[in-house]
């Protein structure tokens, strides 16, 4: 066992320890994890997803579609875990772990050479709070991005060993299936790679042949895309582009309509040519596109988002910003070999940009891989060159002191914004207080006939279906969901006694053999008898609770 | 002759083009002279009738105007042009103007320097010229009576004869001592800016100094220590309020914030998670560092501009033209790849600390205090474009990619040309206190009939309107600018309170509409005037009203009988 082995499993450790260390309670279970877990609970018990479809490729969820590969991860954990937090999250918190594991794959492999670079690597994403966020969770984002990895790793080995080569085609495909941005980037991966290893892939003595292992590779991938390619014509797709696509945002139409208005003839040869939807819309995908390398998206803020974010917190740590400039100054230098990864960044954040919000930490999350491995380059090279060029040993070794300090510093700060700070900061991050609000009125609404409860936040009845693990055949056949929202949503407003609506005090006083949940502000009345009140972490009053 | 025109023809063209676009129309766009412009017109014309600063000071140096002392360099360079154009916009505007264009042809001096010896300097050069020629960020500062852009000029000579200096011609080391200390006599923020040059040379090139003749190092010294006298006298002498006010380190986080961050946590100010992760110091030093990252950002630099002022660009655009984005990352690529020799590291320290006097203010972005970052900016442009090019030469489809990024470019270009003459006007109108010269014109009409004339207060200093657009006499100004002026409380900016019989103050429109005999001016957006008032002809008199270019309604002026 060397030295670097033992420090490798130290970051493996570190990595585990920061993706599952009270993976369950923080933050609480979001509506799209709750739809993760009870989804797959639905497909073990009934083979139908909760709305009756048998095994979706798309699984319809809130109308909006989610693609399914994560959800059938999550399948067997719930047949062994049962249905709970842990089941729908730990797979995520797993593969993070593995991303981290193949980080250090992959920078052995593309940079046999340079020290302790892979190990640096690894070190970085494992701590790093893009990646760390969205491991904690049920995110398919995260599960797309270990597939990616692996696919790229498993490619580039399957230059040598075929086998490897095949496995790739499998692992690519199933990052197609987990996550929308991964059939961006995915594709456009695959294009570099046959492009940067052309020489050994294309061509035989300087001659193009289409060698057969490409073909039974392009062959096979193809093949096993056909299902996606028939789901992503139906509703899966339009929903997908209607609700969060670049058009859906009426900004840059309107605009154009302002810019033309200041011109003297609004129907001018010049205004027209220069203020048009496809020169503002193009401009705001650009704008959007290098949103994601604003220094305060990656340093400071971070996204603006409060389900992807920690409080003061960047997407990347301060001293990134040092070791970022580093590395891409000398990748300058050292091009050929950093094509796919410097592909890899330019690529990534294409699917956000496609989208009205951004910057998107969540849609974007691929960044942080070719951005951790150029932040790790940057510090080894700036180590290397302080050793080269300090000699007195106390001087050295009190610079290497700053820098780790800092470092230090920064990544103890994030641990304390997210685990002291995140919950209590952003009440609607998450759905805080629905699993105590189950709690309640299972064991105290037995004996009312309805139960009201407001929709304020997000999507309450999967949460209820989660956590009271409502049948799922049950419930296939006994609800509706309501039409599509101006973003694509849609939700269901009742089921079996429980109903789900914005609470209405002086119409519903009059209920009765009713438990009312209202929002603050919601039950207005200094005479209800509010019986229980349910806190968010902050202290706010999340759900107050009446029985009519 | 011939042979000069016939070498720097390329040369010649950049700065024909680079003189049309900061001259043509500069009296009407901007849409208006903003107070700190009409300032400056107005004291070198009471320069050239008096000998004499507004506020009555014998050929002061640094100028007490609104309360800001503002160094006087540009004032004295303007005396000349209201001499010969009189007191108009154009006189006031013109010496920034002059100074942008000749910096076209500093920054080609100084980017020779920069890569003396290099096979592409010649190349980068003439790029260079053509860039800043058209760079919106220098053209916006260029129009306009900006001291920063003159001080930028000079800081670009100032680092060429420098250069020029370590090789070989020792004695402009004096030449350049003296041109940086004008910076410091022309703008504020170039006590700073000035300032990173200044050290950035000194580490780098020490060793090439000290082999320069004792006596010119000590000459040099002593010239620029001799012109910045007063500037350093003025900083000891309290004469700061402005630093003050605009300086970061006034500006502490919100108390509410802390004290959620001290409730949420279940902290208190002691606590060592308080001191380690959210104190003072720290907060400061990050929002010092955000602001500096602000001026490198996308958003800034290509998309949006200065968000901070409708001022400063064009609305809908950056400081810089979109196609411009990809040239700026190709410029660092190529840089990137150079090897370090001293000069070079140079060009890196200013790109990195330009904008440092921006990161300490209160903004978190500002154009105007960043602008030195438009040279270092302008360079990586240059270096793109002729790496781009040189790259596509000889490629089979070279040509073709070539013409399809010069289609680009010229789009580009259209766009903000667009933006610049027909939106920014538009839309900025009011940040350009649009107005003020139409309200003097017609107040001037009517003032007769009225004992008084009340114009509303404000910042935008309308007293100076009244001085720069009746040429009022600078010597009946002097004798009665102390019974008008009164000073900031801060140490800042002050107001002025009459001028003759205009009054310039709050106006309360209940109350003072009991008055007889009176002229009120009142901005509409602060003062509501009952429209039913104006129907009441017996009592009151609507003279006129001035839109702004945007059509909305700017200022009232009506008439109590």
């Amino acid at each position: 066992m060397t030295m670097k082995k033992v420090f490798l499993i130290c970051i493996l450790v570190l990595a585990a320890f920061l993706r599952l260390y009270n993976l369950t309670a923080l933050p609480d279970i979001n509506a799209d994890e709750a739809a993760i877990g009870y989804n797959a609970y639905s497909i073990l018990q009934t083979g139908k997803d909760e709305h009756g479809n048998p095994f979706p490729i798309h699984f319809q969820s809130f109308g909006d579609y989610k693609p399914g590969l994560y959800f059938y991860i999550v399948v067997p954990f719930v047949s062994i875990l049962g249905l709970n937090d842990l089941a729908v999250r730990l797979p995520g918190a797993i593969l993070g772990i593995g991303t981290v594991f193949l980080v250090w794959l992959l920078a052995r492999r593309l940079f046999p050479k340079i020290g302790w670079f892979p190990e640096v690597a690894a070190l970085f994403l494992a701590i790093s709070p893009w990646h760390i966020h969205f491991s904690r969770g049920g995110w398919e984002v995260n599960a797309a991005g270990f597939f990616i990895i692996f696919g790229v790793w498993s490619f580039i080995k399957g230059l040598e060993e075929k086998k490897w080569f095949y496995a790739s085609i499998a692992l690519f495909i199933a990052s197609l299936y987990t996550y929308h941005a991964a059939r961006i980037i995915t594709p456009l991966l695959i294009s570099v790679l046959f492009w940067v290893y052309r020489e050994k892939l294309l061509w035989v003595k300087q001659k193009f042949v289409l060698q057969k292992k490409v073909l039974i590779w392009a062959a096979v991938g193809i093949f096993l895309t056909i299902p996606l390619l028939i789901d992503f014509v139906g509703p899966a797709g339009l929903s997908r582009a209607s609700g969060v696509g670049l058009f859906a945002d009426e900004g840059p139409f309107w605009k154009a309509n302002e810019q033309r208005g200041e011109h003297d003839n609004i129907h001018g040869k010049l205004a027209v040519f220069l203020h048009n939807r496809p020169l503002n819309y193009g401009i705001a995908f650009f704008e959007n596109y290098a949103k994601h390398f604003d220094g305060k998206f990656l340093f400071f803020l971070g996204d603006e988002i409060q389900r992807d974010k920690v409080p003061r917190f960047g997407q990347m740590y301060l001293i990134d910003l040092i070791f970022l400039l580093i590395g891409f100054i000398f990748i300058t230098r050292n091009f050929s070999r950093w094509k796919i990864i410097i592909a890899w960044l330019i690529f990534a954040p294409i699917p956000a940009a496609l989208t009205f919000q951004s910057p998107h930490a969540l849609r974007a999350q691929s960044m942080v891989i070719p951005l951790v491995m150029i932040s790790a380059y940057g510090a080894v090279i700036l180590f290397s060159w302080l050793s080269n060029h300090i000699k007195p040993k106390l001087l050295l070794f009190s610079c290497y002191l700053v820098l780790i300090t800092f470092l230090f510093w920064d990544f103890t700060r994030y641990l304390h914004e997210y685990h002291v700070y995140m919950a209590k900061t952003y009440n609607f991050s998450s759905q805080y207080g629905v699993k105590e609000l189950v709690e309640y009125i299972k064991k105290d609404g037995e004996q009312f006939s309805q139960i009201i409860v407001t929709d304020r936040y997000d999507q309450p009845y999967i949460l209820f279906l989660f956590y009271m693990k409502y049948p799922p055949d049950k419930f296939q056949g006994d609800h509706t969901l309501t039409p599509r929202d101006k973003f694509g949503f849609s939700t269901v407003r009742g089921f079996d006694k429980y109903k789900f609506l914005s609470v209405n005090w002086d119409e519903m006083r009059n209920l009765r053999d009713t438990i009312l949940v209202g929002a603050p502000n919601e039950i207005n009345d200094i005479d209800a008898n509010i019986t229980k009140r349910i806190y968010f972490p902050s202290g706010d009053v999340a759900f107050e609770i009446v029985p009519l | 002759m011939h042979q000069v025109i016939k070498d720097h023809k390329l040369l010649i063209v950049a700065l024909l083009i680079a003189a049309i676009l900061r001259l043509w129309g500069l009296s009407v766009n901007p849409p208006h002279l903003a107070s700190d412009e009409a300032t400056l017109g107005y004291n070198a014309y009471s320069i050239l009738e008096t000998g004499r600063g507004e506020h009555g000071q014998f050929l002061p140096i640094i100028f007490q105007s609104f309360g800001d002392w503002k160094p006087g360099l540009y004032i004295y360079l303007d005396v000349p042009f209201i001499a010969v154009f009189g007191l108009n916009e154009l006189a006031t505007r013109l010496p920034a103007a002059i100074f942008g264009i000749m910096t076209v042809w500093f920054v080609y001096l100084l980017v020779g320097e920069l890569f003396w010896g290099k096979l592409w300097a010649g190349k980068v050069q003439i790029f260079t010229a053509f860039f800043l020629a058209i760079s919106p960020w220098h053209i916006h500062f260029s129009r306009g009576a900006w001291e920063a852009g003159v001080s930028l000029s000079l800081t670009v000579l100032a680092i060429y004869l420098f250069f020029r200096a370590i090789r070989g011609r020792p004695t402009f080391l004096i030449f350049s001592a003296v041109v940086f200390g004008l910076t410091l006599l022309t703008y504020q923020g170039a006590k700073l800016s000035t300032g990173v040059v200044l050290l950035a040379l000194a580490i780098l090139f020490a060793r090439d100094i000290v082999k320069l003749p004792r006596v010119v190092i000590t000459k040099s010294v002593l010239a620029g220590f001799i012109l910045v006298l007063p500037v350093l006298f003025s900083f000891f002498d309290g004469k700061v309020g402005r630093l003050a006010v605009f300086s970061v380190f006034s500006y502490p986080r919100l108390q509410g914030d802390t004290e959620e961050i001290l409730r949420l946590g279940e902290i208190t100010k002691n606590s060592w998670q308080y001191v380690v992760y959210h104190s003072e110091p720290l907060h400061l030093a990050k929002g010092v560092l955000e602001r500096w990252m602000n001026h490198f950002s996308p958003r800034f630099l290509v998309f949006q501009g200065d968000w901070s002022s409708k001022r400063h660009n064009i609305p809908d655009g950056g400081m810089f033209l979109f196609v411009d984005a990809l040239f700026l990352v190709l410029g660092f690529i190529f840089l990137a790849r150079q090897k370090n020799d001293k000069k070079i590291l140079f060009l890196w320290f200013w790109l990195l600390l330009a904008p440092l006097s921006a990161a300490f203010s209160r903004d978190s972005i500002h154009a105007v205090r960043s602008l030195n970052m438009v040279i270092p900016l302008t360079i990586l442009l240059g270096l793109g474009a002729y790496s781009l090019f040189d790259f596509l030469k000889g490629k089979r489809t070279g040509k073709f990619f070539a013409a399809v990024v010069l289609v680009c470019y010229i789009g580009s270009f259209s766009y903000y040309l667009d933006q610049y003459w027909v939106h920014a006007p538009v839309r900025g109108s009011q940040f350009w206190q649009y107005g003020y010269k139409q309200m003097v014109q017609k107040v001037n009409a009517v003032e007769d009939q009225y004992d008084e004339i009340v114009v509303e207060q404000s910042y935008n200093q309308p007293y100076i309107y009244f001085l720069f657009y009746q040429k009022y006499p600078p010597q009946k100004w002097q004798a009665q600018i102390k019974d008008s002026y009164v000073p900031s409380p801060f140490g800042d900016v002050g107001l002025f309170t009459k001028l003759d019989n205009i009054t310039f103050r709050a106006i309360n429109w209940s109350g003072d509409k009991l008055l007889s005999k009176k002229l009120f001016v009142v901005f509409d957006n602060t003062v509501t005037v009952p429209r039913s008032d104006l129907a009441d002809t017996d009592r009151f008199k609507y003279i006129d009203q001035i839109d702004f270019l945007n059509r909305k309604i700017g200022f009232l002026l009506l008439g109590v009988k």
